[in-house]
């Protein structure tokens, strides 16, 4: 043992001393060989022919030996990675567009990859959360398929289930005003939930205690549970802050706990608050406000618990026959809490996934191909090489440390670049990507990286280096001066590579082509108003100070007439909802007199009606957006709390409840008077048709609209509104003067949601535009590689067939016949690539459709293009080598040989 | 002669070198013409496969080395057995001999 470690060092560091004393020992044993041979009566020179064979070679015999050493495969891999390095460095371009091409390849993978997980994979911070469920409604022949649960329904459910150890209902998107004596007033994000959420999700505080069953009565709840972000900032982290009070919508709440970081169940919401239902109040049945999450009893499956929902449902119908009739297609079902949350973005990044694959793929095709180019112009080398003595194994060996050096360098590179990719994507929103915060390298990525960068490497250096180390080394030599193509199985092995690649990148670009076709689709949708030179924010007016009935329309009326007075101003006006604002309402509008076959009946009305948005406005409101009036009048000062009734239709609503007839002077209703046997309809007189607006996305056309005066409201829902604000400058530059009006009214007032008309939009499609940026960068990407493949390639063949080339110039072939030969070599690989490409292309496009809005799948000017642009890229990739070609100088070459 | 020569079984080399070298120390050239004679011709040592096997002892402290004259007054590297290689030899003759016997044992069986 002492020995070999002893042995070890020797070897290491006197090696010169080693090497010169194994080289005398070999000598002097060829000398001895020689001496026996002539004391056996050979003449000298026999005597020493002899000697040779017998040793075998004295570089051969030196070699052995070097091999049987200790530390010897410490030294060989040195020596490979300094031959492996010497060599990269003597081809810089090489080098550079290898470990680009795998950095590349390897970053987009490592980002996406950590994304996906993260986002797709990762478990969610909660107690076994594969066993909570999110529980939905629904009425699918009235059209909706998905729907909250209304209070009587959550209780029911609880009561009659036997699948759910425990149920919560929740209403995550809520807010308030957070008031504070020393700075502005601020809007927090706000949940509610029954006192069962927390124990249910198995979440506790990490100072205090959740709610208590009885902090869950109407009247008891005025207490709250804060996230970890609002007690470092509005508590300054104050460790006493169990106990204290804080004002919210101008009430006091005592906080209950502090709850940990990270917490983002239903969104990100800075306070929680017991919802505090009423039991006994049966009387909003059809208020569906609230969702429902529930965890399964151990060894109850999803198979069970759907069947027993179903069964819930038909209890519920059986007992409640008014709201629950036969023809609603009402039904109870639930949905896993991570389907939940990743069902909408799952297509997106399984796509994008796919892409950024098929980019790796094409940049590991792009390394084989250098490495094989590159090996085969080394074929002589290797024959002197093997010549000199070295054995198969190591030169397969000093190939494979070349190729793995390569893919280690790129994957450092490339996992510099996906941190950078990883950086950029936890700076986008967390309503774009759940979970976006939570994007890491993680190691588990890191492995898969290093490991593919490992598997490139030792695929693509083993290949050539097997090829090259088997033929006979006298062909080698013979064929290694001059042609050295790399024989035939190099080439096919070549062509195969740039074909896959050219039908690689179809399939890449064609889903980029369908998503750029699809977002100009998207960017070119009528919104049914203007976007452009609109501020717009939000305000909500606390039932306390404003309670309801004339307080809250005299509040914004005070308001927008201030506004309208601030230079740079043209018009003002507030809605209840504003388009892609994201906050939606809708509900039942009956219609007087109209027997229109889309109107559905309820036993208790006489009157048909149409699930429509409804929304209030002020005048004003449509000036600022320029939606189109196409009939009638928009609302005016005119119309106020006991002026007679009016509303506004969109053309949707018209064309479907009156179709070819005036809309206006027909009465629509929202809302009833008197008791459940004596309903008096209170009508509203249509007094005007605007175009039709696109209130929840781009790409969904919506519901029809009704629009009543916010002074008309019966509901006083209207006591948060959306101000709209048209000006003659930058919007941005009116933020302040239009904040410090608000103070001027209600010092405790905060705005909140300030934003451009433009940016609103903008934020709607930020995910399809997510969508885009990406999918264009891999295509570009897959492009640009498959153009440095097919081009590599080409110039490849032309630098080997420099000697043929000149022979054919020699015996008359013109420049043109030249240049054709060549560049029909890159056109059959680019037919054969698109041919291939175009197959896959068509067959994978399926997968798309998800993310397409208003483009075939199979788009023919998509996948008319994407070929053309191809082809036409391979050609002019071909067109370098060629125009080399042409000058090659029939002497020079021939002479050079 | 030389084409009875057999293929050295794998790690009966080191055997026969320290068995070689047990009579008295010599160099490369040398071990493998006493190998041959013993064995009377059936086993034939390459260079290749001598010279590794011997740096090998060497570094495992089986054999050391000495540059030294032949007879005929040539510098050669002279190998010589130490006492741990004597112990080895020991070691595999004896393994030799069980496994031998067994093999014999088995063939014997076999027919």
């Amino acid at each position: 043992m002492l020995d070999s470690v002893r042995s070890l060092f020797r070897n290491l560091l006197r090696r010169e001393h080693v090497e010169s004393e194994l080289d005398l020992e070999v000598r002097t044993s060829l000398e001895l060989l020689e001496e026996e041979n002539m004391s056996q009566g050979m003449s000298p020179e026999q005597a020493r022919r002899k000697a040779r064979i017998d040793l075998g070679g004295p570089e051969q015999v030196k070699e052995e030996v070097r091999g049987a050493r200790a530390g010897a495969w410490i030294e060989t891999i040195w020596q490979d990675l300094r031959s492996g390095a010497r060599m990269l460095r003597k081809n810089p371009g090489f080098a550079a567009t290898a470990i680009l091409t795998l950095a590349l390849g390897i970053g987009a993978n490592t980002a996406i990859f950590s994304v996906v997980r993260a986002i797709l994979l990762s478990s969610l911070p909660y107690q076994q959360p594969e066993r909570l469920v999110n529980v939905w409604g629904q009425f699918t022949a009235e059209g909706i398929p998905k729907n909250s649960l209304s209070d009587a329904e959550y209780f029911e459910l609880a009561d009659i289930n036997q699948s759910f150890e425990n149920v919560a209902a929740y209403y995550a998107h809520g807010s308030a005003n957070l008031g504070s004596d020393e700075a502005e007033p601020r809007r927090v994000t706000r949940g509610f939930a029954t006192w069962t959420l927390f124990p249910l999700l198995g979440v506790r505080p990490i100072l205090g205690h959740a709610f208590s069953a009885d902090e869950d009565q109407p009247g008891h709840n005025q207490v709250a549970l804060i996230s970890h972000g609002l007690w470092r900032s509005f508590f300054a982290g104050d460790p006493n802050v169990v106990g204290k009070t804080m004002r919210m919508n101008n009430r006091p709440y005592t906080v209950n706990g502090l709850l940990p970081e990270g917490f983002d169940f239903g969104g990100n919401n800075e306070v929680w608050t017991p919802l505090g239902l009423d039991r006994s109040d049966q009387a909003n049945r059809g208020a569906h406000n609230f969702s429902a999450i529930a965890r399964l009893k151990a060894g109850v499956t999803m198979a069970q618990a759907s069947a027993d929902m179903t069964r819930c449902a038909q209890q519920l119908a059986r007992e409640y026959p008014a709201f629950y009739h036969a023809s609603s297609g009402w039904g109870v079902f639930i949905v896993p809490l991570r389907e939940e949350l990743v069902a909408q973005i799952r297509p997106a990044l399984l796509i994008l996934m796919a892409a950024t694959g098929i980019v790796l793929l094409i940049a590991c095709a792009n390394i084989a191909n250098l490495l094989l180019a590159r090996s085969s112009t080394r074929e002589k080398e290797m024959a002197v090489r093997a010549s000199l003595g070295a054995g198969q194994g190591r030169m397969i060996r000093q190939l494979l440390t070349e190729s793995l050096l390569l893919s280690l360098i790129g994957c450092a590179v490339g996992l510099a670049f996906g941190e950078a990719g990883m950086i950029a994507i936890r700076g986008l929103h967390s309503d774009i990507l759940p979970h976006v915060g939570k994007v890491e390298l993680e190691s588990n990525v890191l492995w898969l990286t290093l490991a593919a960068a490992a598997f490139t490497g030792l695929l693509f250096g083993l290949a050539p280096a097997i090829h090259f180390s088997r033929p006979p080394l006298s062909d080698a030599m013979k064929e290694g001066g001059r042609e050295g193509g790399g024989g035939r199985f190099g080439r096919r092995m070549r062509n195969v590579l740039v074909v896959s690649e050219i039908a690689f990148s179809l399939v890449l670009l064609t889903a980029a082509g369908l998503t750029i076709r699809s977002f100009y689709q998207l960017l070119h949708v009528d919104p049914g108003f203007r976007t452009d030179h609109i501020l717009t924010m939000r305000m909500t007016l606390p039932s306390v100070t404003y309670p309801s009935g004339p307080a809250v329309p005299r509040f914004f009326n005070q308001l927008l007439d201030r506004v309208r007075g601030l230079p740079g101003v043209e018009s003002a006006g507030a809605i209840s909802q504003l388009p892609l604002g994201g906050v939606r309402s809708s509900g039942s509008v009956f219609i007087e007199n109209s027997s229109a076959p889309v109107l559905q009946h309820t036993p208790q009305v006489a009157y048909g009606y149409l699930e429509m948005d409804q929304i209030f406005a002020t005048p004003g409101y449509f000036e600022t957006m320029r939606t189109p009036l196409v009939a009638g009048r928009t609302f005016t000062a005119a119309d106020t709390g006991t002026s007679p009734r009016v509303a506004l239709i969109d053309t949707k609503f018209a064309e479907s409840v009156w179709p070819g007839q005036n809309p206006l002077e027909k009465r629509v209703c929202i809302n009833f008077t008197g008791g459940p046997n004596s309903l008096q309809p209170q009508w509203a007189t249509v007094v005007g048709v605007v175009a039709h607006v696109r209130n929840g996305s781009l790409d969904v056309e919506g519901r029809g609209q009704a629009y009543f005066p916010q002074t008309q409201d019966p509901f006083g829902g209207s006591s948060s509104m959306f101000v709209a604000i048209r000006t003659a400058q930058d919007p941005v530059s009116l933020t302040n003067s239009v904040r410090s009006q608000v103070f001027a009214i209600d010092r405790g007032e905060p705005i909140y949601a300030v934003h451009t008309m433009d940016k609103v939009v903008a934020a709607s499609i930020e995910q399809p535009r997510l969508s885009l940026d990406l999918m264009a960068v891999f295509a570009g990407l897959a492009f640009a590689l498959a153009a440095i493949g097919v081009y590599g390639v080409i110039a490849f063949t032309v630098s080997q067939r420099r000697h043929e080339l000149g022979i054919r110039v020699a015996l008359g072939a013109q420049p043109e016949d030249i240049r054709r030969m060549v560049i029909g070599q890159g056109a059959r690989l680019a037919i054969g690539g698109v041919g291939v490409g175009l197959a896959g292309a068509l067959y994978l496009a399926r997968f798309m459709a998800p993310l397409l809005y208003g483009v075939e799948t199979r788009d023919p000017a998509t996948f008319a293009i994407v070929p053309v642009l191809l082809i036409g890229v391979t050609l002019a990739a071909s067109w370098i080598p060629a125009a080399h070609a042409t000058q090659v100088d029939p002497i020079e070459t021939l002479r050079h040989q | 002669m030389a084409e009875h020569s057999t293929e050295l079984l794998q790690g009966t080399l080191d055997m026969l070198i320290l068995n070689t070298l047990a009579l008295a120390p010599l160099h490369g050239v040398g071990i493998a013409r006493r190998i041959e004679q013993v064995t009377r011709g059936t086993f034939s040592v390459k260079a290749g496969s001598l010279f590794p096997a011997l740096h090998r002892m060497e570094e495992a402290g089986w054999v050391s080395s000495d540059w030294g004259e032949t007879d005929t007054g040539r510098r050669a590297k002279f190998y010589r057995l130490s006492a741990a290689g004597r112990r080895q030899l020991e070691k595999e003759t004896a393994r030799w001999g069980r496994a031998s016997l067994a093999i014999n044992r088995a063939l014997g069986a076999e027919r």
